[in-house]
């Protein structure tokens, strides 16, 4: 009797800890899937972000004087908070073009424009939002594409910082939050539990910036890169 | 079949424990290493944005303007020791994740000369503070600022 009230007990504690272990495991493994889902998410919206700003640029029209906040656009005039916020810019592309001129004399390859613009829409299931990026090159038709349909905040502010004493230096901080809603507790408690990770960037113009640091440079630098055929 | 043979006896079932208890611990430890490489996934995420940002500001300042400066301090960053990385910057109004705070930073600069071309290595090292709850290693980028004519 004694030994079968110590098996019982030894069994049971065991089960436990298997029911415990087997439960601890399935949520870790949920856990570590999700975080790493939303990782790579925010690393790679991130990224894109960083290509965009990098090659952020202006066109030049003739001489004039460069401003950087002119290179980036940001439109929250819709009055909704984040919803509808919108961040516009030019950028270079990476396939050189070459310039089809009528004109006699060196012919040139040019980087050509793309117009970029991130908008932030609310997602449709969830109190979170929408980040989508949309490329317009040229004449063509506008491209679209959802980014994230987990955003809880978006932001690129200017940032300015003082290198010496008689210059400055501009950059943007982006800021990125993804935030995860948790279906079970939505089940159980009737309310919605949100993690948020939170990523950030500094980047920094490189037209801008090869301007800014070298007042004689010219302003057309991209187009630079003659072509010749023969 | 005598009553002696039927069943187990309590050193076989404590034995079985001991095996089970033993399965189940190798278990704890399996989940356990699964929550840190999931925790050092996104650490090395964090350490990437704390450098990328020090590499990307002196990138912006450039060459000539770094070559020129002898303090220990340029825009706000700390040279050659270790600094407690902050969720705001107010010398340059750069705002960070709260989990930045966990991180501490070093930047360090030196000059390099061949064939007459000047340049600057620039090394960003983070690692987790030593009052963090979890370890992890020293994670070091860096980049190269060629002078420009």
């Amino acid at each position: 009797m004694v030994e079968l009230l110590i098996a019982t007990t030894l069994a049971m504690i065991i089960a436990t800890a298997v029911f415990a272990l087997h439960r601890i495991g399935a949520r870790a493994s949920i856990y570590s899937v999700v975080n790493l889902d939303a990782m790579a998410e925010g690393r790679k919206i991130l990224l894109q972000i960083r290509d965009d700003l990098k090659n952020s640029c202006i066109p030049y029209r003739g001489a004039f004087a460069i401003s950087f906040k002119d290179l980036l656009q940001i439109d929250f005039s819709k009055n909704r908070g984040l919803e509808g916020a919108e961040f516009s810019l030019l950028r270079f592309r990476y396939e050189p073009e070459f310039a089809k001129t009528a004109l006699p004399g060196p012919e040139y390859l040019l980087r050509p424009l793309l117009n970029v613009r991130y908008r932030l829409e609310k997602a449709d299931s969830s109190g979170l939002l929408k980040l989508i990026r949309e490329t317009a090159p040229g004449t063509s038709q506008t491209k679209s594409r959802v980014l994230s349909d987990r955003i809880s905040f978006f932001n690129i502010t200017p940032v300015r910082i003082n290198s010496s004493n008689d210059h400055e230096n501009w950059l943007w901080n982006v800021h990125l939050h993804i935030g995860k809603t948790s279906d079970r507790t939505v089940v159980n408690a009737g309310t919605r539990s949100m993690n948020v990770f939170e990523f950030y960037d500094v980047v920094s113009s490189d037209f801008y910036t090869a301007i800014s640091n070298h007042r004689n440079s010219p302003r057309n630098w991209h187009t630079g890169l003659r072509y010749s055929p023969e | 079949m005598s009553i002696a043979t039927k069943g187990f006896s309590l050193p076989e079932i404590l034995l079985a424990a001991i095996i089970l208890a033993l399965l189940a611990g190798s278990g704890f430890m399996a989940i356990s290493s699964s929550n840190n490489h999931a925790m050092n996934a996104c650490n090395q995420i964090l350490e990437e944005q704390i450098a990328r940002e020090a590499l990307e500001v002196f990138r912006s300042i450039g060459f000539n303007r770094l070559s020129e400066c002898h303090e220990s301090v340029i825009a706000g960053y700390q040279l050659n020791t270790w600094q407690p990385v902050a969720t705001f910057s107010r010398e340059t109004g750069i705002e960070r994740p709260a989990a930045c705070s966990m991180f501490a930073r070093k930047i360090s600069m030196q000059l390099l000369e061949k064939d007459g071309i000047n340049a600057i290595m620039l090394r960003v090292s983070v690692r987790l503070q030593k009052n963090a709850l979890i370890n992890g290693n020293e994670s070091t980028f860096s980049t190269i600022l060629v002078e420009q004519q």
